[in-house]
């Protein structure tokens, strides 16, 4: 008679959870039509997509271009010699041209010229496809940080973030996993969560954010748990709650909102299963706990394999806290010690993602929110750090990002800067015409990916973007 | 030149529609005709053409062929900024043409081309719908059920019957106060459950004093109220007194035109009290930059545009905001009249300014107007109790501290002489230690044992807090003597001023008193004018949603052209009239309307027919019964668990959080949250502290904006998170435990009692008995199992506290 003695009898005639008790007819209808009842249900494309999910390493603060895959002869030529020409106005005052501290050789088939601060990433060049010739509009990090992750780089305006908007488009492909994760170990970048929040997208497209120098995963997932009640418990008790909710809802006519409200029990329940698996990268075999490193940065990056390969649509990967690769100063030391965190993790991933077939239609992005300058930076009374000695300043003129995987052209390297890698002049990629080309490879016409609000249909290139067809296969 | 002056061959004075209409018509109209209007510039229509263009300009100067930008861009030489921008450029006749003409001035006959009047700027009309078939008399209807009943005619649907006295009270008491109903009501209640005894226990809840503390979150989310200052800083503010301002106008049930003058320009009134400048702290909810390196002048434009939009927002329903940048390409209201109206809000201080440098940064400090308040003996109680906290966390510190270097000395006796001077003359006197002292000593013997470090911390946080409570101050509004001069920012780039404009009203909207003064005041009373034609509609509008879950405008941010058309415009007009008219403004009297009417009543069974022929439930057959906001949930659930506590007003407080949510952020005062202790961690939702970049997560999962801007209209999202929360949260967890025990102590004696009584409290309903048996084997198993009635009833009170019918309105 009762749940709780006789659950068995409960599951039978319920199935497992709601699978089996099945929607309504009324919230199937509904659900077909409009997503406003279950809005991570799958979506559709305008077209076939190239990629289905995305993994954005976020290199935040600023990776130096010219110190990176952005080779510049002229730059060690020219080493402590006044930059000809009108200089471009960058955030503080830059001096001389600085060669790079680092050592430029050629890689894979497509020689691609890449310097010895990524040399595992490197090796993988002919799945990268390298755009040297990006630029934005500022050389403030806060704005830049709006515009690359969310197409409007006002502060406190407020758009979704483009993993909000993908999310929106694509639905997730895993109900028991949020569809739009953002993965940062040791707090969170500047700007903070407005670099994932939904604005006036709903709710569940916002990305959740994971600080991943947790390792526990009560800690990485507030709730996750039950303070005092084993999971068995606890199913028990849900299977109670949802028998309570189902009887309320009376026989025939449901209401839809008292149905959603007990599917997304269910996910919840399932998500207590599915994300403790997902982030715990101890299941992994040894070899590729191995590939990746045992470090923070190897972690995070097995995690957001396990995040795709589980169906979460889009995982953006921070560097850290704060704006790590700003290095004003002593760039080769800073560099240096960045690069030498992220290389390895990041080529394992693209190694991984190749060998389980899974970069074919997985999208993976690196690069900062701009470069830097190939000028020294110069001490400034009254800058962060008046002692600033062998670093380089923000560069919005032109800097590098690279793309692999997801139908974009491995072993292209794309546009180019002026002599000394200061400025975008051949083929220029504006941050909305990446926006354009990203929301292209998942499907979208980046035009009529739309949202309705405060009377005017939103869109993540606002009224700009171009898709750049060179980069895609 | 002398052939371009001679060009057309003659003197005779240039005909508009015989030679500059043909030539518009040729070079222009595919991309400025009144369906493109591209750029904001139009040559189809005089109305168009004499409007300025999306970069602030005119389009021509009659008289004046040199000035005039139309002369400009079609003589220009640089082909890729030249007009028309395909195809050939202008003959040299043709241009020769234009300048003659607008030389002579210009003259372009009106054709009397307007854009049409969209509904909404057009005055609401009181009328009387039909007496609907559907809708008989023992249903006690209303006004608000003819309109309604009169749709549902319309559609083959009728209302559902009356919702059970239970569920009607509940849904009652949750819209008005924000919590359940007493016990002694719902008891009367079902002894008697005539529509006289409901209407006066509709005036019971309007009269409690929880009803401001329900209908001040919505106002909040509307004026984007905070305790911080937003962007990257965040640092806290203390805007706490105009949170109570708001509570205490609502329960006094101040009439909204009152209401809205006394925050917009309260301070302009003659001898304005303590209490109406308090009010004016409503603009200054505006987030503030106060990042090392903001420009001051450009925060201060962006406040002001902040404050223009979410008064557009508020008063006018509509987002004047994009005329910001250009003409609004929808509604009547030009980028220069943006700025007319941002010059009524252009007189207030700077808030901000760059001080001294630190570290070779220089500061940000807030300078705006700020006033002292009178305290009360609540907010000296609070600061007694503040006072207690400090004292005793500070004297365990002390403890500690003097502890730890016990041990140091008994490891070794001789370390003692080793101490630093300092160090030793603190632990030598014959004070106590304050809590610098304990800091040094905590530093200098490096005493990290017991969380030395971050105690040390929180009692810093708790000092400072101290001093919060013990001045009452609050931000706000006042006006420059001098006012400051205004210009069109043209493309919204405050760099770049345009024409200088003087304050003024849209010239579509109804007219400015000519007697109002031209300042902020004059300002506020225009809009609360019983003539504007958007203000009591969209204050209707918004009601509706609180009530009904969606407006009956479904854009409530957007009464313009791109809104959506009212479902019931009608129904919306006679309520409008209705609140300015019969009800003076009154919130509580337009409140009280829509919860007397039939269609609120109804209950909300799905019945198939109906959900068949209108799924969205757009024409209300069933009461929609939607999910409860964010801080409904909780003070809910502390209400049934007992723990609610009944304190009203005073410093924002801090319920318990995880400690890792709040986190380093670089020059953030506040890094540690220190939860509040005692009464103060169960206090109504609208009390807890509301930190734009942090703000309280169970609140954020229930779809609780961050308030960086004005929110109309809250979404309802429905994830898995949500039920997370509800299920683990450690807060939960804690109400689930004290309702438990709650249930043992007042529910009676038997455990059908129990479970009954638990029910009631939870649900206001008495249990089906399907249900009364599911909780019963709950129960049984549980106790079975574990062997402790505690952890049996606990299991009961989470299945209840979890259930959907719990955090929705039925």
């Amino acid at each position: 008679m009762n749940g709780y003695t006789s659950r068995r009898q409960f599951l039978q005639r319920a199935g497992m959870g709601m699978g089996a008790i099945g929607l309504s007819p009324l919230l199937s209808a509904l659900q077909a039509g409009d997503r406003s009842l279950n809005p991570l249900a799958p979506g559709k494309t305008h077209f076939a997509p190239r990629a289905k999910r995305v993994i954005h390493i976020f290199a935040n603060g600023g990776p130096s271009q010219v110190d990176s895959f952005d080779y510049k002869p002229s730059l060690a030529k020219y080493d402590g010699k006044e930059m000809p020409g009108d200089g471009l106005k960058t955030e503080r005052k830059t001096g001389a041209l600085m060669k790079s501290p680092f050592h430029f050789s050629q890689h894979g088939q497509c020689g691609l010229w890449a310097s010895d601060l990524f040399p595992k990433v490197s090796a993988m060049a002919d799945d990268l496809c390298v755009i040297n010739s990006m630029y934005a509009n500022v050389p403030n990090h806060e704005p830049s940080l709006m515009l690359m992750n969310t197409g409007a780089e006002r502060v406190n305006l407020v758009r979704p973030s483009v993993g909000s908007w993908i999310t929106y488009g694509l639905g997730t492909e895993n109900e028991n996993l949020p569809g739009f994760v953002s993965l940062c170990p040791g707090g969170v970048p500047i700007v903070e969560t407005q670099n994932w929040r939904s604005a006036f997208l709903p709710g569940a497209y916002q990305g959740a954010h994971i600080d991943t120098k947790n390792t526990l995963i009560s800690k990485l997932i507030p709730d996750i748990r039950n303070p005092r009640m084993p999971r068995e418990l606890q199913r028990r008790q849900l299977d109670l709650i949802q028998e309570m909710n189902r009887q309320d809802a009376g026989e025939g006519a449901i209401d839809p909102a008292a149905e959603a409200r007990m599917h997304s029990l269910e996910l919840a329940y399932k998500m207590q299963i599915e994300a403790t698996d997902a982030f715990n990268v101890e299941r992994e075999p040894a070899h590729v706990r191995e590939l990746y490193g045992d470090t923070l940065h190897g972690r995070q990056m097995l995690i957001a394999r396990r995040l795709v390969e589980r169906g979460v649509r889009f995982v953006q990967v921070w560097h850290g806290a704060g704006q790590p690769w700003d290095s004003h100063s002593e760039i080769a030391k800073g560099h240096g010690r960045l690069g030498a965190e992220a290389d390895q993790p990041i080529a394992a991933l693209l190694l991984d993602l190749k060998q389980r077939g899974l970069l074919e239609d997985t999208l993976v992005i690196w690069g900062g929110e701009f470069g830097r300058t190939p000028t020294v930076e110069l001490p400034t009374p009254g800058a962060n750090d008046a002692n600033t000695k062998m670093g380089r300043d923000h560069n919005h003129h032109g800097f590098t990002m690279w793309m692999a995987g997801g139908g974009t052209k491995g072993g292209l390297q794309y546009g180019k800067t002026d002599e000394f890698g200061f400025k975008a002049v051949e083929n220029p990629m504006h941050v909305h015409d990446l926006h354009a080309t990203i929301l292209h490879l998942l499907g979208f016409n980046h035009e009529k990916l739309t949202y309705r609000y405060a009377g005017r249909d939103f869109r993540l290139t606002d009224v700009h973007g171009h898709v750049f067809h060179d980069l895609i296969v | 030149m002398a052939c371009l002056l001679c060009a057309g061959g003659s003197l005779r004075a240039v005909d508009f529609e015989k030679e500059i209409a043909p030539l518009f018509s040729k070079h222009c109209l595919e991309c400025h005709d009144t369906a493109t209007l591209k750029g904001g510039v139009g040559l189809e229509t005089f109305y168009h053409a004499h409007l300025t263009t999306d970069a602030g300009e005119a389009l021509f100067t009659p008289g004046d062929a040199a000035k005039s930008v139309l002369l400009h861009v079609v003589t220009e030489t640089d082909p890729e900024k030249r007009m028309p921008p395909k195809g050939d450029p202008l003959s040299t006749n043709e241009i020769a043409l234009l300048q003659r003409w607008i030389a002579e001035g210009a003259k372009w006959p009106d054709d009397g081309w307007r854009p049409p009047v969209h509904w909404s700027y057009l005055a609401p009309k009181k009328s009387t719908p039909p007496k609907p078939v559907s809708l008989p008399d023992d249903r006690h209807p209303n006004e608000v059920d003819f309109f309604i009943a009169a749709e549902l005619d319309k559609h083959g649907l009728a209302l559902n019957p009356e919702a059970g006295p239970a569920n009607l009270l509940r849904r009652a008491s949750l819209d008005i106060t924000g919590l359940p109903p007493a016990r002694a009501q719902v008891d009367a209640f079902l002894a008697d459950p005539s529509f006289v005894h409901y209407r006066r226990l509709v005036d019971e809840f309007l009269a409690s004093p929880a009803y401001g503390e329900k209908w001040a979150v919505s106002w909040l989310d509307l004026a984007r109220y905070a305790d911080s200052e937003g962007y990257q800083r965040d640092a806290p503010r203390n805007m706490w007194p105009w949170r109570d301002w708001v509570i205490a106008a609502l329960n006094a049930d101040m009439p909204f035109d009152r209401f809205s003058i006394e925050q917009l320009a309260g301070d302009l009134l003659p001898e304005a009290t303590e209490s109406q400048k308090v009010a004016t702290a409503f603009h200054r909810n505006a987030p503030l930059n106060l990042e090392a390196g903001t420009d001051p002048n450009e925060d201060h434009y962006k406040q002001i545009v902040d404050r223009v939009n979410t008064t557009g927002t508020i008063w006018l329903g509509s987002t004047v905001g994009c005329a910001q940048c250009h003409n609004h390409k929808y509604d009547p209201i030009s980028a220069k009249e943006y700025y007319e109206l941002f010059a009524f809000f252009n007189n207030t201080p700077m808030e901000s300014k760059q001080q001294g440098t630190e570290m070779g940064m220089s500061n940000m400090v807030h300078i705006g107007p700020v006033m002292e308040v009178n305290r009360s003996t609540a907010d000296i109680d609070a600061e007694l109790e503040a006072e207690a906290e400090y004292e005793e966390a500070l004297a365990a510190i002390r403890h500690d501290l003097l502890e730890a270097v016990e041990v140091r000395l008994k490891k070794n006796p001789k370390a003692g002489e080793a101490f630093p001077a300092e160090v030793k003359k603190i632990l030598e006197q014959d004070r106590e230690m304050s809590l610098d002292q304990c800091r040094i000593v905590s530093a200098k013997l490096a005493v990290q044992e017991r969380g030395m470090g971050k105690r040390l911390e929180e009692a810093e946080i708790m000092e400072t807090r101290l001093t919060e409570q013990r001045k009452k101050e609050v931000r706000i509004l006042q006006e420059l003597p001098e006012p400051r001069a205004t210009f069109v920012a043209r493309r919204g780039d405050f760099l770049a001023p345009g024409e200088e404009v003087t304050p003024a009203t849209p010239a579509a909207l109804h007219p400015f008193p000519e007697d109002s003064p031209r300042n902020r005041l004059g300002l506020a009373k225009w809009l609360v004018d019983p003539a504007n034609p958007l203000v009591a509609r969209a204050q209707i509008n918004r009601l509706w949603i609180e009530v009904f879950g969606q407006g009956l405008v479904t854009t409530p941010e957007e009464f313009g052209t791109q809104g959506e058309k009212p479902t019931h415009p009608a129904l919306l007009d006679s309520l409008a009239v209705a609140f300015v008219e019969e009800d003076g403004w009154s919130m509580k009297k337009a409140l009280r309307r829509l919860v007397l009417s039939a269609t609120y009543r109804q209950s909300i069974d799905v019945n198939e027919t109906s959900a068949a022929r209108d799924p969205r439930n757009q024409w209300l057959w069933r009461h929609p019964g939607h999910r409860l906001g964010a801080e409904m949930i909780r003070d809910q659930a502390l209400a049934i668990s007992g723990l609610l506590s009944s304190r009203q007003y005073g410093v924002s407080v801090r319920p318990y959080q995880p400690d890792t949510f709040w986190r380093k952020s670089a020059g953030a005062s506040e890094t540690y949250y220190v939860p509040s202790r005692g009464e103060d961690a169960y206090r109504r939702g609208v009390y807890t502290l509301w930190r734009r970049n942090a703000h309280y997560p169970s609140f954020a999962n229930f779809d609780a904006p961050d308030r960086s801007a004005c929110v109309v209209q809250r979404d309802v999202s429905n994830t898995p998170l949500q039920a997370l929360t509800l299920m683990n949260d450690p807060v939960y967890v804690g109400i689930a435990e004290a309702f438990g025990k709650r249930i043992i102590k007042e529910g009676g004696t038997t455990i059908d009692d129990r479970i009954d009584w638990a029910f009631r409290t939870t649900l206001t309903r008495a249990p089906r008995e399907s249900e009364r048996l599911l909780l019963h084997s709950a129960f049984e198993t549980v106790r079975g199992e574990s062997g402790s009635e505690e952890k049996a009833w606990r299991e009961v009170a989470t299945i209840l506290l979890n259930l959907h019918e719990t955090i929705n309105r039925s």
